[in-house]
């Protein structure tokens, strides 16, 4: 299938690019990506410079979040690289679907999501620094008043693996430990859901108390995973997306199966000159942003909306990103009694181990406000269960 | 098990047993006072002494003894960590935390016994039907350590859960009685009519009414009743049976960890064993009560610092433990 193939690229890409840039910057030297762009956002960690993951995996979980373009092919909206959520509802969605509709499975042909959680765990132990036998994997939350918490909880259950909170854990001679009842025990593989400015307080932000000190030292030192891997914030911030694709021929040399959105910086005066000409006809979006905030939809937002954003454009264009308006496609959602047209995007989750694999399925989100583009679940939106079906017998 | 979800496991069924307990005696001192002349200060201000709350309490309501503040206090005030509602408010943080560990009809009972104090219903009781939402609450209390003991597998978690029930029990028996030790004749039987009263509110508030009148004939003695509520092995809020049963998930819990978290726990516990064992058939009443339960009450609570210590917020230890392996491997 070509999405499949498509997404396993970008992320093998964006892989590389993180490879490359927590490195030897071989791609800014060359200067196929501006300096600017990946520097001056507050995605790159510099403190992670000549520290390589296991098997080079930056992204172990990734969440690309696609639309269905006017003629019918997927196109990539946006990457969530760091700590993409949303998994358990799939598989919520789809037990759901399944209770309500057992006829229609036993005819459909439908591929199974439900074996995410061990191809999870699969992925997880084969960047293990010991062998899969001997190693320990934990789910690392923020703790239950985190809005993600129930799908913290959900996996580590469905892998059979312990949910621990920061201060669960502690770092002895460059060693990550979890405390038991039975005494410490070493764990090799964190499957951390917490922000890389929190993981540390002793690299990032000192008044942290949901991290463990210590642990970036450990990770340096290649004793344990952390997946995913910090740092990759630099790779999924918008200022970055626009140049994807060349990262795909750079490091690749093949072209991008997928298509993306048509992305204009505001950092180069010509195409901010254009933007702010155009913005009735914009989507303006914040480069660290993210949740559907910090944004502009020109179409919608009032006179005085878009000459205050214009103004912010015009104070530091190095923050803001453009798109030209992107339809998004609708799917027909049960509203009050009556099935009526909704805009969706769609959230495929690829997992990279040792190789990597595209969950068949995923996370559809649905604006369930008529005419509305937020999909965003934080601000109202819904969730489908998505099918992909078997390919027929030839 | 991860030593923060054994904690979790432990002051869930602590406070769990709190609220109970403090319901079941709000609603005996109820029940009790209109039967004796009494005036509000001596009627009420026992119960504030047993939550340990005296100075907070005196500090926000100075001398008001009046008893709709008292309950109002020990029932619903934010401010007082031992109120019904403040400990079914940590039971409840605590079953979310390990909610994967908690069995699914625990939870529920939390969680709904939380939503009706929070809600409308609970409220509602309190102003029309207070005796019944006293009783409410402790049914729920029972229920739960009913099902704690019917739904969830009989291991590390369980019996971390009932080392923090029996531990608070212990404790607030003792407690209990120390409020009430001053009222209590040196000999022979309890004949003041309001004595007895109390007498008979002290054996109800401990569950232990019924149990009593089998085990004994008469007009009570004030060494009956202190003898049966603590070394009575077969009562199960007495000291003695509480502190068994903790040994018991204590020796239960060791058995699957490491022989070095623990020890100093065990060695706490052991010496109150004995403590008790040697005083067991010598009722003492009097000051030397009052004595001997300040004792008891602080070394339960030791003990459960102690336990907090060693197997929950552990990391000094625990890098010990590393340390001392470390070099142990050195030497070989």
């Amino acid at each position: 299938m070509a999405e499949e193939q498509g997404l396993i690229q970008r992320v093998t890409a964006l892989n590389l690019f993180l490879s490359d840039l927590y490195d030897g910057q071989r791609i800014v030297k060359e200067g196929r990506i501006p300096e600017a762009m990946v520097f001056g956002t507050t995605g790159y960690l510099k403190e992670l410079r000549g520290i390589r993951p296991r098997e080079g995996v930056y992204v172990n979980i990734a969440g690309i979040d696609l639309i269905r373009g006017a003629n019918g092919d997927f196109l990539v909206l946006e990457d969530n690289l760091r700590t993409p959520s949303g998994v358990s509802y799939v598989l919520e969605n789809r037990g759901v679907m399944k209770r309500v509709f057992p006829g229609v499975f036993r005819r459909s042909r439908v591929r199974t999501v439900e074996s995410y959680p061990a191809r999870l765990g699969d992925a997880l132990i084969s960047v293990s620094p010991l062998p899969p036998g001997e190693s320990r994997v934990v789910v690392l939350t923020p703790g239950p008043y985190n809005s993600a918490y129930f799908e913290h909880s959900f996996l580590a259950r469905q892998m059979g693996c312990d949910l621990v909170q920061g201060s669960d854990l502690f770092v002895h001679d460059d060693h990550v430990y979890v405390k038991t009842t039975a005494g410490p025990q070493r764990v090799d593989v964190i499957y951390r859901r917490i922000d890389d400015d929190f993981l540390d307080p002793t690299v990032f932000r000192e008044e942290s108390a949901l991290g463990v000190p210590g642990l970036i030292g450990a990770y340096a030192a290649g004793n344990v995973t952390l997946a995913n891997a910090p740092g990759n914030g630099v790779a999924d911030n918008k200022a970055v997306y626009p140049f994807v694709p060349e990262m795909i021929r750079f490091y690749l040399s093949e072209e991008p199966i997928l298509g993306q959105v048509e992305t204009y910086i505001c950092a180069s005066p010509t195409e901010c000159q254009h933007v702010l000409e155009n913005l009735k006809h914009m989507v303006v979006k914040a480069v660290d942003g993210s949740g559907g905030y910090g944004m502009l939809f020109g179409p919608r937002a009032s006179q005085s909306e878009t000459e205050r954003f214009a103004e912010k454009i015009r104070e530091t264009p190095e923050g803001y990103i453009a798109q030209p308006v992107v339809e998004l496609s609708t799917c027909p959602t049960w509203v009050e009694g009556e099935a009526a047209p909704r805009r969706v995007d769609l959230r495929p989750f690829v997992l990279t181990g040792k190789k990597s694999w595209v969950l068949p399925g995923g996370l559809t989100r649905v604006a369930l406000n008529a005419g509305s583009y937020v999909v965003n679940s934080s601000q109202g939106g819904g969730s489908k269960d998505t099918w992909v079906l078997e390919a027929p017998e030839a | 098990m991860i030593s923060r979800v054994a904690g979790n496991c432990f002051w869930l069924n602590r406070y769990m047993e709190r609220a109970g307990s403090m319901a079941r005696l709000l609603r005996v001192n109820r029940a009790f006072v209109p039967g004796v002349e009494l005036p509000d200060l001596h009627r009420w201000h026992p119960l504030v002494v047993v939550a340990g709350e005296e100075e907070r309490y005196r500090r926000h309501f100075g001398e008001d003894e009046n008893g709709e503040t008292v309950q109002e206090y020990l029932t619903w005030d934010r401010r007082n960590s031992t109120s019904v509602v403040e400990s079914v408010r940590w039971a409840r943080e605590n079953a979310r935390t390990a909610r994967e560990i908690v069995s699914s009809e625990m939870w529920e009972t939390v969680n709904s016994l939380w939503h009706w104090l929070q809600g409308g219903p609970g409220r509602r009781l309190y102003r029309s039907d207070r005796d019944h939402f006293y009783q409410h609450i402790r049914q729920m209390g029972e229920l739960f350590h009913g099902q704690a003991d019917e739904t969830m597998l009989s291991g590390e978690p369980l019996a971390f859960m009932r080392l923090g029930r029996y531990l608070e029990r212990a404790g607030q028996t003792a407690r209990l009685m120390d409020v009430h030790y001053h009222t209590f004749p040196e000999e022979g039987a309890i004949d003041d009519p309001i004595r007895l009263a109390q007498w008979w509110a002290l054996l109800a508030s401990c569950s232990a009414t019924e149990p009593f009148q089998k085990r004994s004939f008469g007009t009570p003695t004030a060494r009956e009743v202190v003898s049966f509520l603590l070394f009575e092995p077969d009562l199960p809020r007495s000291v003695s049976h509480c502190l068994r049963a903790g040994r018991h998930s204590l020796v239960q819990v060791r058995g699957y960890g490491s022989n070095r978290i623990g020890m100093v726990s065990t060695a706490l516990l052991e010496a109150l064993l004995s403590h008790v064992a040697l005083r067991e058939g010598h009722p003492i009443i009097g000051n030397e009560l009052h004595d001997e339960l300040t004792y008891l009450v602080d070394s339960v609570a030791d003990l459960c610092t102690s336990i907090e210590q060693e197997f929950f917020q552990s990391t000094e230890l625990q890098t010990q433990i590393l340390v001392e392996e470390s070099s142990a491997a050195a030497q070989q």
